[in-house]
């Protein structure tokens, strides 16, 4: 006997639907609203670095004498007194001097082995990833049926900028960002003016440029010339990748000089 | 009953059920606004607002400026020298803004258009002007065009800036003066175009005031243009004068002169002032000893110096009239505290003292409180002296038994070395020494005895654009730039 009850929703239960669509549409009339009076902020794009955690210690003492000199200013000072009253020290105060002059040539030979490091690593990341392509190459000879590519762009079509997209993307992006960096000069008559701007560019699927616009005036001629010419000399961009085509032909892509 | 029962059932369960759904409702409604508002919070891409990519700092380039000849107005007849003065003109308008270091100058074998036969004023304006195209096609990005002319004594010069790529007249102006005022209507030009294109105020009307050898033995102090012409002596002691120094107005020079003392029968270190405008000389302090290094607060009321008064050399603030004093260090015997400089603020003083062993820059408070050591590298570093806007410390310092000049933050970090040369007399390695910060801390002036004397120098902050700017066979010792005098 309970079973036909549950079947057939009670008035109450027609109640609590009702409800729950009055919240709904409340909800959705909230979202307008805040999407009418706050737009969200865009996205800023920025080149991604990598940090090589074993280099950075080593680095910081080499680089930073600030430190160093600090501790020493303090323990060099005190002596002095020492040494006025008797000028026999003076010869054994000056020793910390020929030490300073040693540990900064010692810094010298650290950032030298700190370079020669670097360039190991170098070679050692280059050789890694050769052997990683020789693996990868034995391990397809090695399975049967060889693996079909991984297309991860045409199979995520519709979705949103994510995984293999996201990267393709921002290498495409930091590229162009490179290249128009590459070609921005300014005249040193506007150095320290703390003039800026920002060009939108739209980019049609051969990676030239469609129309170019100053979006946000520095106020000075000279400098908006410059920004604009500096993409202009970068074009043409690398045909960009396919989903990407669509929002740089369309929405076009804000360059901000210097941010 | 039993269908009552059975009745009553559904409906307490169908109550708990709709209270389910309530509850439901809310905490569906209440997950969804947190979900929806934590969403909307994080930045999505909207067609309205497209990705945007921060471009970064750019590098800097000089600009290619074009200075065609200029052209004669008047009648060449009237004044015979209108040549030499045109050219004079010319040659320090051209000097002037090669050591700007803004512009890179375009050579004349590059120009297309020959400007004797054509206007001041481009071709719109003026039908038989010159036409923009032919200085577009060789890239330059200003022009300046000029032309003068010679009335009596009057010399009258009309000049034009224009930026190339935009066909744009930037400065216009008529420049009205002496004929022996011929470099410094050139100077004028000058300023007006840096100011014009950077907003910052050129120094092309400054001077340096040095300590010159006149003969074996003898340094008188000399004034001159910030470029080396119009030098003249200001001092004839006929003794060793040395360590001027500008006061903020520029309208005095302190300096310091061995003079003999007739009643005691010695020669002492006296500090002199000597004012430009009134050719007046003016004995501040010929205490015992020392008095010399004078540095001047901004205040104009105080100076900073070296007094030894019989004992060893220490760091003094003193009036400008030179009768009351207070000690700012105290160092007992065989310690040196020399070398004042005065902030710009006046605020801190950075001096060298060899008290740790080596000559080395220090800066304390304007009281004499809170001395830190600056630098640690080198062997003997000296001479300290603030920037313009006193971010800077400039100094000569030696590590290989030479002198370069250096340049730190004014905390003693960030030290970059702005010199290095060769002499060309024997290939050694040649001191430079003796540092002044231009007025608007771009350069620095200094000597060097590369070429053999000491001689005056100007480099770039950066340690680019080196320049000689005096050519004799004397020694200069100490120079000093004036603040701007106009």
């Amino acid at each position: 006997m309970n079973v036909p009850a549950q079947l057939h929703p009670s008035d109450d239960f027609v109640k609590c639907i009702r409800w729950s669509f009055i919240a709904h549409v409340i909800l959705l009339g909230l979202m307008v609203l805040r999407a009418a009076f706050y737009p969200s902020e865009s996205i800023v794009v920025q080149r991604a670095i990598r940090v090589d955690m074993v280099g950075l210690p080593e680095k910081s003492q080499v680089v930073s004498p600030i430190p160093e000199q600090a501790s020493k200013t303090k323990s060099a000072e005190k002596p002095t007194e020492k040494a006025e009253l008797k000028p026999t020290q003076v010869a054994k105060k000056a020793l910390p001097e020929v030490k300073n002059i040693d540990s900064q040539k010692l810094d010298l030979r650290k950032t030298k082995s700190a370079e020669e490091d670097a360039l190991k690593r170098l070679e050692a990341f280059k050789k890694l990833a050769e052997m990683s392509k020789a693996s990868a190459q034995n391990n397809q000879a090695k399975a049967a049926p060889p693996a079909p590519p991984i297309r991860g762009d045409v199979l995520a079509a519709g979705a949103a900028i994510g995984g293999l997209n996201k990267i393709d993307y921002d290498s495409y992006l930091e590229k162009l960002d490179e290249k128009v960096k590459s070609n921005w000069n300014l005249p040193r008559l506007l150095k320290n003016q703390n003039l800026a701007a920002t060009i939108v560019v739209y980019i049609d699927g051969n990676g030239n440029i469609l129309k170019k616009e100053v979006k946000k005036s520095s106020g000075n001629s000279v400098f908006d010339e410059k920004c604009v010419e500096s993409v202009v000399r970068s074009a043409p961009f690398d045909p960009p990748p396919l989903k990407l085509s669509n929002i740089l032909a369309v929405d076009g892509i804000e360059l901000g000089f210097p941010e | 009953m039993i269908m009552n029962t059975i009745k009553d059932k559904p409906s307490t369960s169908s109550k708990k059920l709709n209270q389910h759904c309530a509850n439901y409702a809310a905490f569906l409604s209440v997950g969804l606004v947190i979900f929806f508002v934590s969403v909307m919070n994080a930045p999505i891409a909207h067609a309205d607002s497209p990705i945007h990519l921060n471009v970064g700092d750019a590098t800097f380039k000089k600009s290619l400026l074009a200075i065609p000849s200029f052209q004669y107005l008047g009648t060449p007849g009237l004044n015979k020298n209108y040549i030499s003065i045109g050219k004079e003109i010319y040659d320090t308008l051209q000097f002037d803004l090669s050591v700007s270091s803004y512009f890179d100058l375009l050579k004349r074998e590059a120009f297309l258009e020959d400007v004797s036969k054509v206007g001041l004023r481009p071709v719109p304006d003026d039908p038989s002007g010159f036409s923009f195209s032919s200085w577009q096609q060789i890239k330059a990005d200003f022009l300046i065009r000029a032309g003068y002319k010679i009335l009596n004594d009057e010399l009258t010069l009309e000049a034009y800036l224009y930026y190339v790529p935009q066909q744009k007249k930037v400065l216009a102006k008529t420049y009205k003066g002496r004929i022996k005022d011929a470099r410094i209507i050139a100077h004028s030009f000058a300023n007006d175009i840096v100011k014009e294109l950077t907003g910052i105020k050129g120094f092309f009307l400054s001077k340096i005031v040095t300590s010159k050898s006149t003969e074996p033995q003898q340094r008188e102090i000399f004034v001159m243009d910030w470029d080396g012409a119009n030098m003249h002596a200001v001092t004839h002691h006929h003794s060793i004068a040395n360590s001027p120094a500008w006061s903020p107005d520029g309208k005095s020079v302190g300096y310091r002169n061995f003079t003999f003392h007739a009643a005691e029968k010695i020669r002492n270190a006296d500090l002199f002032f000597y004012n430009l405008e009134k050719d007046e000389r003016k004995l501040i302090s010929a205490r015992p000893g020392i008095n010399s290094g004078v540095s001047f607060f901004p205040d104009g009321r105080h100076i900073a110096l070296t007094m030894t008064r019989g004992e060893s050399p220490n760091i003094y603030k003193m009036t400008i009239d030179g009768k009351s004093f207070d000690a700012l260090t105290s160092s007992t015997k065989d310690v040196l505290n020399v070398e004042p400089s005065v902030s710009p603020d006046g605020k801190k003083i950075a001096f060298s003292s060899d008290r740790n062993g080596r000559p080395m820059v220090y800066v304390m408070n304007a009281d004499g409180s809170n001395v830190a050591r600056l630098t640690i590298a080198g062997e003997y570093n000296s001479c300290p002296k603030w920037s313009p806007d006193g971010k800077k410390i400039v100094f000569a310092g030696s590590d290989k038994g030479h002198f370069d000049l250096f340049v730190m933050d004014a905390d003693g970090t960030n030290m970059v070395r702005l010199t290095s040369a060769r002499k060309t007399t024997n290939g050694k390695m040649a001191d430079n020494e003796d540092p002044s910060f231009s007025p608007d801390g771009r350069h620095v002036l200094f000597t060097s005895n590369r070429d053999g004397h000491h001689q005056l120098y100007i480099v770039d902050v950066d340690g680019e654009n080196e320049r000689r700017i005096s050519f004799d066979k004397a020694d200069y010792y100490k120079p000093s730039w004036s603040p701007y005098l106009d």
